[in-house]
């Protein structure tokens, strides 16, 4: 066979295959085209989704970002745009702390000098505190607090946090010389009873409206007359404080202090004024008196009389005999008595099942952002 | 929307179930991954206090019952079933004389390590009035010193530092009467025998200020216990029983012909 004929004998066979391919192609183009687009949507949209997923698993893995840097006085917190320290030589009950909640811990305390950091591995820390002569160790009615602690910003410019407040009860439980303390939402029945556990709730509930938060101290110099003082400054009903640090520098230390009272009496906390002497001379008001008449609504008082109204069933306990009316006439003599009565055994209901109550600070970015 | 919706109904039931499945686990992690990154941008502090028990003190009835069952109605001459509340009979079916009953009552509380009890009584009946402490029991001791109580069902109201236990007790309980009375003193005593109250002290000007006449045995006389010091228990709460024991001289003055009504006050103070 020669090159030609071997030439022509391809080009013949070649031929016909070309035809059956072009009829194959022809027939099969709009099936191919079809899956092509579903291909290209599945690959959209898988990609799209794992878009999604590496934006958020970055926007996470920058939050907990665990280099933190020190130099200096300067600290320098990868991701997280703050921290929180506290100062002082001990940690109130401190042995009983870390046994009902350990994951709370004292923080670094060798980033700056005095003071105990917060960190990635330790973001909750115990708030210390300096004792003076003659502290008080017992808390009940009457009984008050400062706490201090620090927002250390991880960069200079402005920072915006939410200070939220909270009070959580512990029981104690066990043998004298062998106790267990455990938070009230926690325990069970194998624990104590549960009718303790019930009254434990009951205390809590109450704790929680008893111990109120400001945000300022008030009047009580010796200077002013009894009639014109008074504990604090604007009331922290929302137990929601938003701070916000202007011009703030990376790393230096910004003070927050918080005041809790758990008020004596209904007097100090229900009247507006004590023109009818129902208030002992000594139980000055929780925040300044307001004349009858006079609009209270935008004044410390306006809102902490609101605040009694908002949350009758963890201030009074007997909460379902009260109404709004009669917090906001607490002046009348049935009123008061009635109110006062529901305050006092809300007080007791604490005291009989409550063993230590927590004050609990989560700092963190305002909502949403 | 409708298109999709179409397709979605028209698909078999696994592929159906995977595409429901992949979008819910795609909205969860879409919810969970900004909330878990927002909480870590969080920190906390905290501090514990303890919480001070309230201090207490209760005067109830016997067996901590609502002070209503603390009753001293019908001081009785003649010896009284404390069950049944009528009057005993001897062996020959008489009426027993008696110069004394006596009634309990408790004092409880918290966070107290000392009270004083009070009594404040009027004089018309000319009753001898004594505390002695008791002890509480399931079983009768001798005679003449126990007492027996009758408990009632759902009466628990006012004393809540004690856990009742089952508030529907009936039946009876006793008290075994301490060997010693309570010390203690009258604070306004004119004289013993007969017992009558100063009408000229302090105590007389408080009640009466100005006013004279007053009827010398209605002016109350106040007796006062010494302080009764105590341990309270490990959770700091403490029950005390007692007897109010009430005498009278038998064959003095025909004192029941004049039936008269004495009004008697027992405090605890601390």
């Amino acid at each position: 066979m020669s090159g030609k004929e071997l030439n022509d004998l391809i080009r013949q066979s070649e031929e016909p295959k070309e035809e059956s391919d072009i009829t194959e192609t022809v027939i099969l183009a709009p099936e191919r085209s079809k899956n092509l687009r579903r291909a290209i949507l599945k690959f959209g949209a898988l990609a799209v989704f794992a878009a999604i997923i590496v934006v958020f698993a970055t926007i996470a893995w920058f939050a907990s970002n665990k280099n933190t840097e020190a130099n200096g006085m300067s600290v320098k917190v990868a991701g997280m745009p703050f921290e929180i320290a506290v100062k002082g030589s001990t940690v109130r009950n401190d042995s009983l702390f870390t046994q009902a909640v350990p994951d709370y811990t004292y923080g670094a305390d060798d980033i700056i000098d005095g003071y105990y950091i917060s960190t990635c591995e330790e973001n909750q820390i115990k708030i210390r505190y300096t004792p003076v002569q003659n502290e008080a160790t017992d808390f009940g009615p009457g009984s008050s607090g400062e706490i201090l602690f620090y927002v250390i910003p991880a960069s200079d410019g402005d920072l915006t946090v939410d200070i939220n407040l909270d009070v959580i009860a512990f029981k104690e439980f066990g043998e004298a010389g062998n106790t267990t303390l455990k938070p009230v939402s926690e325990l069970t029945s194998d624990d104590v009873d549960e009718d303790v556990i019930s009254l434990c709730e009951e205390g809590e509930n109450y704790l929680k409206g008893h111990i109120m938060f400001f945000e300022e101290p008030g009047e009580t110099s010796e200077s002013v007359q009894k009639q014109y003082r008074y504990y604090y400054k604007k009331p922290i009903i929302t137990k929601v404080l938003t701070k916000t640090f202007t011009n703030a520098r990376a790393g230096v230390p910004q003070p927050v202090t918080i005041y809790w009272m758990w008020p004596n009496t209904l007097g100090q906390i229900a009247l507006r004024n004590n023109d009818l002497g129902q208030r002992s001379a000594d139980d000055y008001p929780i925040v300044q008196d307001r004349a009858d008449g006079v609009d209270i609504t935008d004044t410390d008082k306006g809102k902490v009389i609101q605040y009694l109204i908002d949350n009758k069933s963890t201030v009074f306990a007997n909460y379902s005999e009260i109404t709004s009316a009669m917090i906001e006439d607490a002046k009348t003599t049935a009123n008061f008595r009635k109110l006062s009565e529901g305050y006092n055994d809300g007080d007791y209901a604490i005291g009989i099942s409550i063993s230590y109550f927590m004050v609990d600070i989560t700092v963190g970015l305002p909502n949403g952002s | 929307m409708k298109g999709i919706f179409r397709k979605f109904n028209m698909l078999p039931g696994k592929k159906k179930a995977a595409i429901v499945t992949a979008a819910v686990m795609t909205l969860t992690l879409a919810a969970v991954i900004p909330v878990y990154a927002w909480f870590y941008n969080q920190r906390k502090a905290a501090e514990l206090y303890k919480v001070e028990f309230p201090n207490s003190l209760y005067l109830n009835a016997a067996h901590r019952e609502d002070r209503m069952y603390f009753n001293l109605n019908a001081v009785s001459q003649y010896k009284m079933d404390p069950i049944t509340n009528s009057p005993l009979h001897d062996e020959f079916g008489k009426l027993i004389p008696t110069n004394s009953q006596k009634y309990v009552f408790t004092v409880s509380g918290s966070n107290t390590q000392s009270y004083k009890l009070q009594l404040a009584h009027t004089n018309n009946n000319q009753f001898t009035y004594t505390i002695y402490p008791a002890e509480e029991s399931t079983t009768p001791g001798t005679d003449d010193k126990t007492v027996v109580y009758p408990m009632h069902a759902g009466s628990h109201n006012e004393n809540t530092v004690f856990d009742p236990g089952s508030d529907n007790e009936t039946g009876p309980i006793y008290y075994i009467q301490g060997d010693t009375p309570l010390s203690g003193s009258y604070k306004n005593n004119e004289s013993d025998a007969p017992i009558l109250a100063k009408d000229d002290d302090s105590y007389y000007i408080e009640n009466y200020d100005t006013l004279t006449n007053v009827e010398e045995n209605d002016i109350p006389s106040y007796w006062q216990s010494e302080t009764i010091e105590f341990i309270w228990d490990l959770n700091k709460k403490f029950c005390h029983y007692y007897i109010l024991e009430v005498t009278w001289d038998l064959r003095g003055d025909n004192i029941f012909e004049n039936k008269e009504t004495d009004m008697v006050y027992i405090t605890a103070s601390r």
